[in-house]
């Protein structure tokens, strides 16, 4: 018995790219582990703002990276970098999850959320609660795509290059897309007045 | 290109430039007042920039959260080892010294206890005499 034969060195996974994780990943689980590392919080912090609360985040967040796993085999990277394929699973999942529900609009914050809102720093602090569900409400009203463009870029804060990869557009095109969904959406907010977006309270049976 | 248009791809550059100044924890002024177009349509998208830069902030899922899925997408349990791989290289080090200083204190307490068991067991022929 060779005591000196060891098993052969793992690869400093954290100084490879996504590209060759991603090929790697489909023999080595660690490999995926990696980029399920670098990518978890952010897909969760997209499905989060997309699905309004954390329970669904959680459960979505794990059927992406579960689908990915299992068509790892078929991803190669012609074009299409892996943050991108992976945020293009989480759309469609997320388009899945609202066309089931049939609720695509208004679902308060959790109350979670709200207080680690309050809580990342002092000037969140002082900033009108209601005024924030207001500006909520009206993101929620936009169509998915622009939805998605404004998480892309202020919750992930990738450019318009990267958001241009995931959305399948020109880096133009989302410029564009952008300055449109500003401007829809400073028209929506003029039109509903704070008070009258107040959430009503749900599941309150008729006496 | 009409003078429409040219307005046009300047507010869209002014405003992805705004929202990256923002994004990046700079002062978007100075693309502001670098673009120079009519306040009328830049200020109330610029104001609305900042309530979404305010309003659209990270949010950290639970670190059990994170810990299972992995645990249940590689099969198998995440080690101490594995947990110090992410954590940034300072606290790494950290981890490293703590390791050896109560390697140390232990191989110290081990050496002392060992001594004293071996003064003690040569006391007693001495006691016998």
């Amino acid at each position: 018995m060779n005591i000196f034969n060891r098993r052969p060195k793992k690869p400093d996974y954290k100084a490879l790219s996504d590209t060759e994780l991603a090929a790697l990943a489909k023999e080595d689980k660690d490999a995926f582990g990696e980029l399920y590392e670098r990518y978890v919080k952010k897909i969760y912090n997209y499905i989060y703002y997309r699905t309004s609360n954390q329970h669904d985040a959680e459960d979505l967040t794990a059927r992406v990276f579960y689908r990915a796993m299992s068509h790892i085999d078929g991803y190669t990277d012609q074009g299409v970098p892996f943050q991108a394929w992976l945020y293009r699973i989480a759309h469609n999942l997320v388009a899945n999850w609202h066309r089931d529900r049939g609720r695509r609009k208004i679902i308060p914050l959790d109350e979670f959320v709200a207080s680690s809102l309050r809580s990342e720093s002092p000037d969140r602090h002082t900033e009108d609660e209601e005024e924030r569900e207001h500006l909520m409400s009206a993101i929620r009203r936009l169509p998915p795509e622009r939805q998605q463009l404004l998480l892309l870029k202020f919750v992930e804060h990738l450019s318009n290059a990267e958001i241009g990869d995931i959305m399948e557009r020109t880096e133009g095109a989302i410029k564009s897309l952008y300055h449109r969904t500003l401007l829809a959406l400073r028209d929506d907010l003029e039109k509903q007045p704070v008070l009258q977006n107040r959430p009503e309270p749900r599941d309150k049976k008729k006496g | 290109m009409n003078h429409s248009e040219s307005l046009e791809v300047q507010l869209e550059n002014l405003f992805t430039a705004v929202t990256d100044a923002l994004l990046a924890g700079e002062n978007a002024n100075p693309e502001i007042y670098r673009y120079d177009l009519p306040a009328a349509q830049v200020d109330p998208l610029v104001r609305l920039i900042r309530r979404l830069h305010l309003a659209l902030v990270r949010q950290q899922p639970s670190e059990k959260f994170v810990r299972r899925l992995k645990q249940d997408l590689i099969g198998r349990k995440e080690t101490v080892f594995d947990r110090l791989r992410y954590l940034p290289a300072r606290v790494q080090i950290a981890a490293a010294f703590a390791l050896i200083a109560s390697s140390g204190v232990m191989l110290v307490l081990r050496r002392r206890l060992l001594g004293a068991g071996v003064e003690e067991h040569s006391d007693i022929p001495v006691l016998q005499q």
